[in-house]
């Protein structure tokens, strides 16, 4: 049996984590420019002796308000000031502030959050309720005063500034602790019998990096826009030393008569922001596996006809026909073929079984049928037809979702909208389909489609929200909201996998009912061989994307064709027989 | 049950209760209410239940993830109950664990080979040229590739990082492996894989192994005992396919019942025969 | 949910506290002290004693402290150590110009930047890159100097609205909105980016649920998605920053009123702390604190609202 699983299993991760934080962060081009940004700028204030051959403070009264020239690059003041020299030696100020808050913020910030995430209990309580208050003092305020007290300098605001905000670093620090500590791979290490600091050092901060990195970024950029408020209004920092935001102040004493000294002064300010908050973003990217988000909601992507297209509609009795379907699915730049020329049909009141294990193809074929792939799908077919709806048509598609074919999923907790009741969000879905209907007359359809699935108290249900419910019970509000539009034929993607075994057996019996009750046909998606002798007329057995097998159930059980087939049916345990 | 008896057990749990803060003016909720059970070497003890069961709360409580309320756990006749997770050390090599998901237990930051040497290093205080030695014979006996200890985790599929969690479980020579639903994430065929590896491990090393598991059609034919457990307490207790094939409590007939049977004609049966005792209980109770 | 308001009420008591405190305690800091700053260099010993006494600066600190506390409660927050006018009464005068400043920026912030964020949302692509730029330039544009960039542009190189100065809108409506306008434009842009990219984030997050899906494979159409699922989820973490934004604001008047010399509780706060004049900071870091407890209660207040698990607990 075990030559079903070899050793050299094809990997199917679609985003591998390669290496570590910071050489996922180096390897964008953003991430370099900004860090390029940042250190050539702290290189150019250190060196500022040596890089200016002006004097940040002498005046030269011949030449002032210049525009820039080439002795000097970015003009003079209002008092004849060289203006590089200016920014440069003012860089040194405020980098200094930026560096001291920073420093404050990292170092208190990350203890305390790796204190109350690790600690937990008390511990954890009182932290995270001072975290909440400190956070919510005006900080700015507070720094005022302080500087009312202490008088001039940077050193304190700045000081100030690192302890009153390092609680937003702590928090994110805390979550990701508490996170990581119930990751199993931690719990894993203590089971190993590692040591507390072993685990925080090598299982828990390296993978905080990230998350650290950006908050260091941001609080950064916050940061140097306080340290260049504060000089701007000559708090901090006294004339004539230059700092940035002093020379903002400088600027606009004369913005009348020369404007331009604004653009140098606010300007690098605004850079150097630009460079923390690019660093930022960046780090953010690193740190969470970036997956291609899809920006907009309008899913459209095409179903072109392969064939000729002749067939006008689903062939005789069959209810639903697919010919020839392939799927596949725009990566990066290759095509991933998913599903490959597979046909198959669906009779009325027919239950088909569409067995495989994943990466089968057999969830995607269920959303292609409905047209809810995501973007970067790409679906075509010889023929689709469901009775004489053209399945390769998503406005015809639009029109008979949840009228003629309608989809459930395995997850029935987050199929519900958390913020509406049972009651809302069915009515929505009936009036939908039977717009005539009146207020009272959607409520008593509510009423009666909850019934139909056997919830007992359906007015009770009606009023409450989807996680006042069990498992059991929410799936059978999505049954009810698949159903409320009688469709012919409904999608079930292991709608049992994630119940609870008697739950299971009362859903299957379930859909056996609305089966019998309302002749509808039903495509079940499953892995499980169990579910398929329970509630199948027929089956198709996948295998990467492609149909193996097909027939009626009894006679697949009793005498397996394929390969595939027999080995699947072998390995799935069973109560009665013993296989393993 | 064999002739396990007669040898000391290796796991002792008497009566243990665990309880979970009810919060501002709340009760405290008991989720393990008096569960007692023995396993013995070399025993696999299987441990089953549906959600809320509190199945996997009993494994977490003997690994010293989970707060004991009260009773009492002895590992190797030391009692183990309340020990903090620094005294419990000296028994992790003899005690460890296999956990469902294998995206989640695996460090996604470490390369395999340091993932494996790491408890080699701290545990049997190897050096690590051995522990390399070691790590490559173990990868080889799980059937993973001889080059998978450069790679990251994220590089290896669910089947496979199972291999690597169980190489890493049984590297240290444990006498108790706690597999709490350590198959359940996987597709049929690297499930049953995996449970070879288990079954072969467990023979080759006399490995005890308390199995967590909602899965009752895996117990059959892989535990020697099993317990069934229902809102925290043992509602039947025994050998494995005795419990499966003539289950004595009503919920363990109803869960046995609720299980499908991938055999369509056998499973028509065993539905038939689900609702009529369903019948027989709703009149019971009318 | 009543547990909630009820947490949020006593976490807010003690910030209050913190606050007071922490500006009471700074000022022990401060060489010579309030008697001495009244009296300047003319009062003789005697005359200082006594205004020392008047001033319960005899007293230990936490004493003081509670006689600061208890004047709290009597709308009494002491008097300036200049201007000698109550505290209370400047507070008053001077919140109008900030309460419009703040007001105004917050709702064009969370107009445009939901709208923009809406727009962002439903024609993805482009506009999306585009909110992504403005959001980054917006964050890295200090406020006082964009607020100077517009007085160059909007009222000396083009003069629509005034450069500097504050009119009472009881007195001209009109006056007092253009007044308002530069300093409201500089201040939003900021709170514009943070709303937009936001709602972007959290309406993309949610319009990539199953419970989307399943409601789009019942038939529910695109307007009824976005709009009232997925906008009603959203709401709640753009509820949650449009809040910040609010604070934000608040504390940004402190450099704005500067640039535009308009007469609120920032210049008053600014100008205190150029004269060392402490219960004048106190009472602003008391003010500024009680607005940030009622924002952040009408936040706690929406998420009962819009968050059923809250209001059902």
């Amino acid at each position: 049996m075990s030559t079903i699983e070899t050793t050299t299993e094809i990997v199917r991760e679609e985003r591998p984590r390669t290496q570590h934080f910071m050489g996922r962060l180096l390897r964008k081009p953003v991430a370099l420019v900004a860090i390029g940004y940042l250190v050539l700028i702290i290189v150019l204030c250190l060196g500022a002796p040596i890089v200016s051959k002006y004097d940040p403070l002498v005046q030269d009264l011949y030449t002032i308000q210049s525009l820039p020239t080439g002795d000097h690059w970015l003009g003079t003041d209002a008092l004849g000031r060289d203006v590089v020299s200016r920014l440069l030696y003012g860089g040194l100020v405020s980098l200094y502030g930026v560096g001291l808050a920073l420093v404050v913020f990292a170092v208190v910030g990350i203890s305390i959050g790796l204190l109350a995430g690790y600690t937990g209990g008390l511990v954890d309580r009182i932290i995270s309720t001072t975290i909440e208050i400190v956070l919510s003092i005006p900080h700015l305020v507070i720094i005022l005063a302080v500087l009312a007290i202490f008088g001039t300098g940077m050193t304190a605001p700045m000081i100030t500034l690192g302890i009153l905000a390092c609680g937003g670093l702590a928090r994110i620090v805390r979550a990701n602790t508490v996170a990581a500590r119930e990751e199993l791979y931690v719990g894993a290490a203590k089971v190993s019998g590692l040591g507390s600091g072993r685990i925080i050092f090598r299982h828990i901060l390296p993978n905080l990096t990230g998350p650290i990195i950006v908050q260091l970024s941001l609080f950064a950029g916050n940061a140097l826009a306080t340290q260049a408020g504060l000089a701007f209004l000559s708090l901090g920092v006294q004339p004539p030393d230059p700092s940035w935001g002093g020379m903002v102040g400088e600027a606009s004493q004369v913005i009348l008569q020369f404007p331009w000294l604004l653009v140098p002064s606010g300007g690098i300010i605004a850079l150097t922001m630009i460079a923390f908050g690019l660093l930022g973003d960046a780090a953010r990217e690193a740190s969470f596996e970036t997956h291609q988000r899809s920006a907009g909601i309008a899913v459209r992507h095409k179903i072109a006809p392969a064939g000729d297209g002749s067939a006008a509609s689903s062939s005789g009795e069959d209810i639903l026909s697919v010919d020839g379907l392939n799927i596949s699915f725009q990566e990066a730049k290759e095509i991933k073929e998913i599903v490959k020329d597979i046909s198959f049909a669906i009779r009325p009141g027919e239950i088909v079984g569409l067995v495989g294990e994943s990466g089968s193809g057999k969830t995607v074929t269920g959303l292609a049928l409905l047209d809810l792939l995501p973007a970067n799908a790409l679906v075509t077919a010889k023929a689709s037809w469901f009775k004489n709806v053209n399945l390769q048509n998503p406005a015809e598609i639009k029109k008979i979702r949840g009228k003629g074919i309608a989809m459930i999923w395995q997850e029935p907790m987050v199929s519900l909208d958390p913020v509406f009741t049972v009651g809302s969000q069915l009515g929505e879905v009936i009036k939908l389909h039977n717009r005539q209907l009146s207020k009272a007359q959607v409520r008593q359809r509510a009423v009666e489609l909850l019934k139909s699935v056997k919830i007992k108290e359906p007015e009770k249900v009606l009023k409450q929200f989807p996680h006042q419910l069990s498992g059991g019970m929410a799936q059978r509000v999505v049954i009810a909201q698949a159903l409320a539009g009688d469709p012919e034929l409904l999608i079930a993607d292991e709608p049992t996998t994630a119940l609870d075994v008697t739950v299971q057996a009362d859903i299957l019996d379930l859909l056996r009912d609305i089966r019998r009750e309302r002749n509808m046909a039903i495509l079940l998606i499953t892995h499980d061989f169990g579910v398929v002798a329970d509630l199948c007329d027929s089956v198709l057995v996948m295998r990467y994307g492609q149909i193996v097998e097909r027939g009626e159930v009894v006679k697949l059980f009793t005498m397996p064709q394929h390969d595939y087939t027999r080995s699947l049916l072998a390995a799935t345990p069973s109560l009665v027989k013993g296989t393993l | 049950m064999k002739e396990t008896k007669t040898v000391a057990p290796i796991l002792e749990v008497k009566d243990l209760i665990v309880e979970y803060p009810g919060g501002f003016g709340k009760p405290a909720k008991r989720v393990i209410d008096g569960v007692s059970f023995n396993i013995a070497p070399g025993e696999t003890l299987a441990l089953v239940g549906e959600s809320g069961s509190g199945k996997s709360t009993i494994g977490n409580t003997i690994l010293g993830l989970t707060k004991a309320t009260g009773g009492q756990i002895n590992f190797e006749g030391a009692d183990i109950t309340y020990l903090n997770l620094k005294n419990r050390r000296k028994f992790a090599a003899d005690l460890q664990a296999i956990f469902q998901n294998p995206y989640g237990s695996l460090n996604p930051g470490l390369k395999i080979k340091d993932i494996l040497t790491e408890p080699l290093q701290v545990q049997r205080k190897l050096s690590s040229q051995e522990a390399g030695r070691i790590v490559t014979e173990l990868l080889q006996r799980v059937g993973m590739p001889a080059n998978s200890g450069d790679r990251y985790p994220s590089h290896f599929s669910g089947g496979q990082r199972q291999r690597i969690a169980i190489a890493r479980a049984v590297s240290v020579k444990p006498k108790l492996i706690i597999c709490d639903e350590a198959t359940s994430a996987l597709d049929v065929s690297t499930q049953a894989a995996v449970l070879e590896l288990l079954a072969e491990l467990k023979r080759d090393f006399n490995l005890a192994m308390l199995f967590i598991t909602h899965h009752l059609a895996i117990v059959r034919n892989f535990a020697d005992n099993v317990i069934v457990l229902n809102k925290g307490q043992i509602v039947e207790y025994g050998p494995a396919k005795q419990v499966c094939d003539n289950p004595q409590d009503l919920y363990t007939q109803l869960l046995v019942a609720a299980v499908p049977v991938p055999d369509p004609l056998a499973q028509a049966q065993r539905r038939k025969e689900r609702h009529e005792k369903l019948l027989v209980l709703a009149k019971g109770t009318a | 949910m009543l547990s909630i308001i009820v947490r949020r009420l006593a976490i807010s008591i003690v910030l209050i506290l913190v606050v007071t405190f922490l500006t009471y305690l700074l000022q022990s800091f401060l060489p010579g002290d309030a008697a001495r700053a009244m009296l300047g260099l003319t009062g003789s010993p005697d005359q200082y004693q006594a205004m020392r006494k008047a001033l319960h600066l005899d007293e230990p600190l936490i004493v003081q402290y509670w006689l600061y506390l208890a004047g709290l409660l009597r709308f009494d927050l002491g008097n300036s150590i200049f201007t000698q006018e109550p505290v209370a009464h400047s507070l008053a005068v001077r919140s109008q110009v900030s309460a419009s400043l703040v007001v105004g920026t917050t709702l064009v912030a969370t107009l445009l930047g939901v709208g923009l964020g809406m727009l962002s949302v439903l024609r993805g692509g482009i506009i999306a890159k585009i909110l992504d730029v403005f959001a980054l330039i917006a964050w890295a544009t200090p406020g006082f100097w964009l607020a100077l960039l517009l007085t160059t542009a909007f009222s000396v190189a083009i003069p629509i609205f005034p450069a500097i100065g504050y009119i009472d809108f009881e007195k001209d409506l009109g006056g007092w909105a253009k007044s308002l306008v530069l300093p409201v434009a500089a201040m939003s842009v900021g709170g514009i980016a943070a709303i937009a990219r936001i709602t972007r984030e959290s309406m993309s997050r949610e319009l990539e649920k199953e419970y989307i899906r399943t409601l789009r494979a019942s038939g529910v159409g695109t307007g009824s998605l976005v709009w009232k699922h997925a906008l009603k989820n959203a709401g709640l973490t753009i509820i949650t920053v449009i809040g910040l934004v609010f604070i934000g604001s608040m504390l940004g008047t402190i450099f704005i009123e500067q640039v535009f010399a308009l007469p609120g509780l920032g210049s008053l706060l600014i100008d205190a702390t150029r004269l060392h004049d402490i219960p004048v900071i106190q009472g602003v870091a008391l003010a500024f604190t009680l607005t940030v407890v009622v924002v952040n209660l009408l936040v706690d207040l929406s998420y009962t609202w819009l968050n059923p698990k809250v209001r059902t607990s």
